[in-house]
């Protein structure tokens, strides 16, 4: 007789599993695509459109299983992240990586089935940028991970903008090209205050590898890169004067931020690091005001 | 010797909360699909026989 209550700290649950989708990184990747799938040209169909939505929100959850399968090893030792599934020991590594793996497979084929070739082909491109390109290969070996890394986070607007229309032009890249932009000030504000963390799992964050002084710096110059593209949507028109007043608003304000981070101690501990804090925070906000207006301008039928 | 394995009644539970939960997630799958599949075949319909005089 075999005693199997040894192996897990308590018994798995549905909503360990669910945790291995990443649900609040799914949220913002639902959003944006949501937004490019409103924004994009032509009738806006529900069954479709929902479909569509739903194959991005579980691709990203797929790769935020495979993410977790592979980075186990990481996970287990970085305080954030110590408590998820498998770390923790409530879901076993091959568990997260058959739910990656089928859920991957799974949404591929329902973007093929409700918007052809070219969102699905973008939908694998991006889980496989994610899971293979990012989590197996950038994240271990150069401090410029999340910046190559990001355009994983990035695609999802475009995605949905290829579901609805079959096509890709200017302006879904634009989208894409705020989020590749916004995603290495996020990240490196969060890495500066949890760098010894990252030391210790011997992740080649850049606060770890060129110091706290030298991420500074690449936030404020990313910062001065992504307010004036934040703006751009204005130029194709695809936003509004709503878009228009929150873009330059919040760019002014991320600017703000990121300079009192460029003065600031942040990276060196304790309350050196609110200005880190705070960007980051902010960072969110910013990216979720963008396209919240880009959504209140189509959705007051311009 | 026997092997079998015997469970917890909390890993029961445990087990038939999440089999519910697959299920239900493959009628969900199914349901999908079949929206799906209406929404595509009404779209290429009248993509193939336009209305009169609508520009398609």
């Amino acid at each position: 007789m075999v005693d199997v209550g040894y192996t897990h700290a308590r018994p798995a649950t549905a909503s360990d599993y669910f945790a291995l989708l990443k649900p609040r990184v799914m949220s913002l990747v639902v959003f944006t695509a949501l937004v490019g799938y409103v924004c994009a040209p032509g009738a806006n169909d529900p069954v479709l459109g929902f479909a569509s939505i739903l194959s991005i929100a579980i691709a990203a959850g797929a790769s935020g299983a495979l993410n977790m399968w592979f980075d186990a090893d990481i996970d287990a030792v970085m305080t954030r992240t110590r408590t998820r599934p498998i770390p923790a020991g409530r879901v076993d590594r091959e568990e997260a990586l058959m739910l990656g793996l089928i859920l991957s497979g799974l949404s591929v084929l329902t973007m093929l089935l409700a918007a052809g070739t070219l969102a699905a082909a973008l939908l694998a491109f991006t889980i496989f940028f994610y899971a293979v390109v990012y989590t197996m290969w950038l994240k271990r070996s150069t401090p410029q991970n999340i910046v190559i890394g990001g355009l994983a986070g990035a695609l999802p607007p475009a995605i949905a903008w290829a579901a609805k229309t079959g096509s890709l032009s200017i302006e879904p890249l634009i989208l894409v090209a705020i989020i590749f932009m916004w995603t290495p000030p996020h990240f490196w504000a969060l890495s500066l205050w949890q760098k010894n963390d990252y030391a210790a799992a011997k992740v080649p964050m850049l606060p770890v590898i060129s110091g706290a002084k030298t991420t500074r710096a690449h936030i404020f110059a990313y910062s001065l890169l992504l307010a004036p593209l934040g703006v751009a949507p204005v130029l194709t028109h695809l936003g509004g004067m709503i878009y228009a007043a929150v873009s330059i608003v919040g760019g002014a304000a991320f600017i703000f931020l990121a300079t009192r981070v460029l003065r600031s101690q942040a990276g060196e501990g304790g309350v050196a690091d609110k200005p880190a804090r705070e960007l980051f925070g902010f960072s969110i906000l910013y990216l979720f005001a963008l396209f919240a207006a880009l959504l209140v301008d189509h959705g007051l039928g311009r | 010797m026997n092997d079998e394995i015997i469970l917890t009644p909390e890993q029961v539970r445990a087990r038939s909360r999440r089999n519910w939960v697959i299920a239900l997630s493959i009628v969900a799958f199914v349901v999908l699909v079949f929206f799906v599949t209406m929404a595509r075949m009404s779209a290429n319909m009248h993509a193939a026989h336009p209305v009169a005089g609508v520009a398609p």
